[in-house]
């Protein structure tokens, strides 16, 4: 066998995409349409035909089409349209909302034109009816700012556009070459489900916050009654014990600080369909979601957790557990709310991840004595691993179930219920193995559904 | 059967289950976002190329159920692909069908009236202007209402001075039946020539 007909070498490479030369995009030009073509044969044939056979009546008939080209190609247009897509100010929105991006055209001729614009998007945008597929006139020498807009159904970066901008002039006798815009990335927020928690957390040790403390220190909340000692203030002597034991006694209470909130996002694996979410209307204040998969749960539990605490004044760090292993650096308020659902909106799952390491994972938090909060749905050993060492290293652990209650493997033997039905028992158990090493593990319903867990790790805490 | 043979059927039978939802969604959105100002368009593309075809034959053409077929397909097709050939060729039939009417008109009685000429000659350019207006326009997409303005305007134009051309024809035919067949036809030619020239260079000159 010759080295050319060697059948390795004609193997593909791993990439899936065939090699091909770059092709640049061709200009834009005017040209002429098939109308102009019909309406200059129509009339060459009328009058040729009316003159042959002596037809004043062809002739007739070819003269409004005489009349109308002539009239039409008095003013053509030389220079084609300019057309530029930008993102809208803040390049984001909400799921549910409307995902926005501004097309400016300019028509540089002293003709009047028109312009059609046909733009495509991600699925998970649904262009608006006449925001997608519209038609405008563009007055002489003017520019016109239009609006690409749909339906953000699902968070996520999603690609508005390509964006085709054809013009036309002279009654459709002319038209342009097809621009086509590549478009731009609107990023859509997940919308938190609204999550209310009235417990305090364990380990509040920071500055200042909401969090009972084990120190001392000037809140409401009272520690004990206390002989007087030099630097205590004169306003907390209690009056009645100080007169009942003729010695000056003071109230001392607990300190109130904020503490560390680390969200674990454990992103290995992605089950169940994405239903995205129904557009909001006036009737309604929340948006109406589909179906879930584990990173919809994943991100909306993660966004409301993480806006709750950021909000309540403590500082609230996310780590991805998985291929791409992004953290977002602990912060507090509004803005890093906001940050954290940016953030959030745009995690990834590739479709053939490197297994994160648990140990390394683990490595990373040493250090944290906060509040760690998993959001997994509990299908891989290695989150178990992760889950297990962390409770073992005696962090308080809170683990959020974020598998989606309807998932099932498609039915495709008569065994698949049973094995679906044995793997459910196997997981039932690793849930009880995991809260006899005291990880509190709770599914996702949203508000107030940590509270219970939240109070027995404070119960442990303090007992 | 073999569970890899169920699990086969299964999956072809999800899968053609998928395809009619999915069609059945594009149908329901397609229905949704149907805008009216291309729909109207197209249906009066096909209308006046329909009455054009109706009114250049006699009327016992006219009802035959071949003809009226006929004219029927080229109407519809100028109205589903108005960018494409299907306007010429619906306006070549009506042609055609108005030059062997004629033949067969004279034979019986005599010459077409001038004014038929100047309302299928309306109707052809109206046909004309609406499918060149139309021809980039999809079914879907919305219309701002200046095109639509602009493009009455320029019909309205157009139409009103044909039928003063047609005015001027009768005028001519009434009054100077007397010129010399020979003047005619070179000052035909002239004209016509002329104004072939015109256009072919307005469409060969670079716009």
């Amino acid at each position: 066998m010759t080295l050319a007909g060697d059948p390795a070498l004609n193997l593909r490479t791993d990439n899936a995409r065939p090699l091909r030369r770059a092709v640049a995009e061709p200009p834009v030009t005017w040209r002429r349409t098939p109308a102009l073509t019909r309406a200059v044969v129509l009339v060459a044939v009328c009058l040729l035909l009316g003159v042959a056979f002596g037809r004043v009546d062809l002739v007739l008939i070819g003269a409004p089409f005489a009349i109308g080209t002539a009239v039409l190609l008095q003013r053509r247009p030389v220079k084609p349209p300019e057309a530029r897509i930008t993102a809208m100010d803040d390049e984001s929105c909400a799921e549910g909302a409307t995902a926005a991006a501004s097309l400016v055209v300019v028509n540089p001729e002293p003709v009047a034109i028109t312009t059609l614009v046909t733009a495509a998007a991600d699925p998970w945008i649904a262009l608006h009816t006449g925001k997608g597929d519209f038609a405008e006139s563009l007055a002489p020498s003017s520019g016109r700012d239009m609006v690409v807009a749909g339906h953000a159904r699902r968070w996520g970066g999603h690609h508005l556009g390509p964006v085709h901008v054809r013009s036309v002039a002279c009654g459709g006798l002319l038209e342009t070459t097809v621009q086509r815009l590549p478009g731009t990335t609107v990023w859509v927020l997940p919308v938190p489900d609204w999550f209310e928690s009235a417990q305090s957390l364990p380990f509040a040790e920071g500055v200042t916050g909401v969090h009972r403390s084990r120190r001392g220190g000037d809140s409401g909340e009272l520690a004990e009654v206390r002989l007087y000692q030099p630097g205590d203030r004169l306003r907390r002597i209690d009056w009645r014990t100080s007169m009942r034991s003729q010695d000056l006694y003071v109230n001392a209470t607990l300190s109130e600080r904020d503490t560390d909130v680390t969200l674990i996002l454990d992103l290995q694996v992605e089950a169940g369909v994405s239903g995205g979410v129904m557009p909001i209307d006036g009737s309604q204040a929340s948006p109406k979601y589909g179906s879930a998969s584990i990173a919809d749960l994943t991100v909306r539990a993660a966004g409301a957790v993480a806006s709750h605490y950021a909000l309540q004044g403590d500082r609230v760090s996310c780590v991805e557990f998985g291929a791409r292993g992004r953290k977002m650096r602990p912060g507090a308020g509004r803005r890093h709310a906001a940050a954290t659902l940016r953030w959030l909106a745009s995690i990834d799952l590739p479709a053939d991840p490197l297994p994160p390491s648990p140990e390394m994972m683990r490595r990373q938090l040493s250090g944290q004595r906060g509040l760690n909060v998993v959001f997994t749905p509990l299908l891989t050993d290695r989150a178990l691993q992760l889950i297990a060492s962390l409770a073992r290293a005696g962090r308080p652990v809170l683990c959020v179930d974020t598998l989606p209650p309807g998932v099932a493997p498609p039915a495709r033997t008569h065994w698949t219920p049973y094995a679906d039905r044995l793997w459910r028992l196997g997981r039932e158990n690793t849930v009880m193995e995991l809260r006899d090493l005291g990880v509190a593990v709770e599914p996702w319903q949203g508000a107030a559904s940590l509270d219970n867990v939240l109070a027995e790790l404070n119960r442990r805490r303090y007992r | 059967m073999s569970d890899v043979q169920r699990g086969l059927v299964q999956a072809l039978r999800e899968g053609a289950r998928e395809r009619l939802k999915a069609a059945r969604g594009g149908g329901i959105t397609w229905a949704r976002r149907i805008a009216p100002a291309p729909v109207l368009l197209r249906l009066t593309v096909a209308l006046t190329l329909f009455v054009a075809a109706e009114l250049a034959v006699p009327p016992e053409w006219g009802a035959s159920g071949f003809h009226i077929a006929a004219a029927s397909l080229f109407a519809l097709a100028a109205a589903l692909r108005p960018a494409g050939v299907a306007p010429l060729l619906a306006i070549a039939f009506v042609l055609v069908s108005w030059l062997l009417g004629g033949v067969l008109d004279r034979e019986s009685d005599g010459d077409p009236s001038l004014w038929t000429a100047a309302a299928l000659a309306c109707l052809l350019y109206t046909a004309h202007a609406t499918a060149a207006v139309t021809q980039r326009l999809r079914t879907t997409t919305a219309v701002d209402g200046e095109i639509i303005l602009t493009w009455v305007r320029h019909l309205g134009l157009v139409l009103a001075s044909t039928v003063a051309a047609a005015g001027t024809l009768a005028l001519f035919t009434a009054f100077f039946t007397g010129l010399t067949a020979g003047f005619a036809v070179a000052a035909g030619i002239v004209a016509a020539v002329t104004v072939i020239y015109l256009l072919a260079r307005s469409l060969h000159k670079n716009p």
